[in-house]
């Protein structure tokens, strides 16, 4: 007799298979970005990569970042960490708090971790196993949902801003271009790449810069 | 899954696992194109390479039971707990003694 599945069967099914695909193509990938210290794409019918940069880019990122930090600090408009948490503590908003309570938290998760740790090295039971790991998961969504309050509240702070800089003058060091089989810069200068219209391609170097370049 | 998690998943796979075993045992099998100036994915790939390594080892020798594989959160904890409490050397030193008396003890004097 055949077995009549709902439609609603038939709908996990084919969603667990799509989420099953899915990860394995994501693994797929991740699996050739990992197997070399470059990586390429295409981009409107030109070739694309991004690499380490050389001792001399290195040199030239360093340059760029003291010109920007020297700009941001002559810049009376622009207020560093500390004087952004000061302004807020006026107002009301105690950041050095948030900062501890992070801490704090930090502190519960490492004790849940030791005692599932030694539950797991002791066979504990699934239930037991499962009460620790709860209480983590709770604990890091606190973490994360207090840090994204720290990071909203701190995002205009001059050493955000050199962060940011640094983000994009690596990029713009890291990107070339396949021109007569040679790589090259894909921007001659960084103006230019500040001015490049297509987004798309500057998030795509971007996003494989922060993978690639930064930790 | 973000990507440090991906990285994780490979690492931690039977492939991966094996291509590393055979890259330290066979000469010509390697990991990667390049050979120097790994990338920072690279490094955290090779990071994880040792963790679940050591952790195969772990189970293997039946310090932890293979449960511990569940889920990230088991293996960081049980890496932790681990690290906190330190690698028992006088145990380990103690196991070697036993294996060399074991072996003169049945050797009978060949």
């Amino acid at each position: 007799m055949e077995d009549i599945r709902t439609q609603e069967q038939v709908n996990q099914e084919v969603n667990k298979f799509l989420s099953e695909t899915k990860e394995k193509l994501e693994l797929e990938r991740i699996s050739e970005m990992v197997r070399n210290n470059n990586f390429g794409w295409e981009d409107n019918g030109k070739q694309y990569r991004i690499e380490l940069l050389s001792l001399a880019e290195k040199e030239e990122l360093e340059k760029l970042k003291g010109k920007k930090l020297f700009d941001l600090l002559t810049d009376p408009q622009i207020k560093t960490d500390k004087e952004w948490r000061k302004i807020y503590k006026e107002k009301g908003i105690d950041i050095d708090n948030i900062d501890a309570q992070i801490r704090k938290v930090l502190v519960e998760i490492e004790n849940y971790n030791l005692k599932l740790g030694e539950s797991l090295s002791k066979s504990s039971s699934e239930a037991i196993l499962n009460t620790y790991k709860e209480n983590i998961l709770a604990l890091k969504e606190d973490v994360s949902a207090l840090d994204l309050e720290k990071q909203s509240l701190l995002a205009y702070t001059l050493e955000n801003k050199l962060l940011e800089f640094s983000g994009k003058v690596m990029t713009f060091l890291s990107l070339k271009i396949l021109n007569s089989d040679k790589w090259e810069r894909a921007f001659k200068t960084l103006e230019d790449f500040e001015t490049c219209q297509d987004e798309k391609l500057i998030k795509q170097a971007f996003y494989i810069v922060m993978l690639i370049q930064y930790r | 899954m973000n990507t440090e998690e991906k990285i994780r998943k490979l690492a931690k796979s039977n492939k991966e696992q094996n291509r590393f075993l055979a890259s330290k045992e066979v000469h010509g099998i390697n990991l990667f194109h390049n050979s120097l100036d790994f990338s920072s994915l690279q490094e955290l790939f090779l990071s994880y390479l040792f963790f679940y390594k050591n952790l195969s080892e772990e189970i293997a020798f039946k310090k932890v039971s293979v449960k511990v594989t569940d889920n990230f959160i088991f293996e960081d904890a049980y890496a932790l707990f681990r690290q906190k409490k330190g690698y028992d050397f006088k145990e380990r030193n103690k196991e070697n003694k036993q294996d060399d008396l074991r072996i003169v003890f049945n050797n009978k004097g060949q």
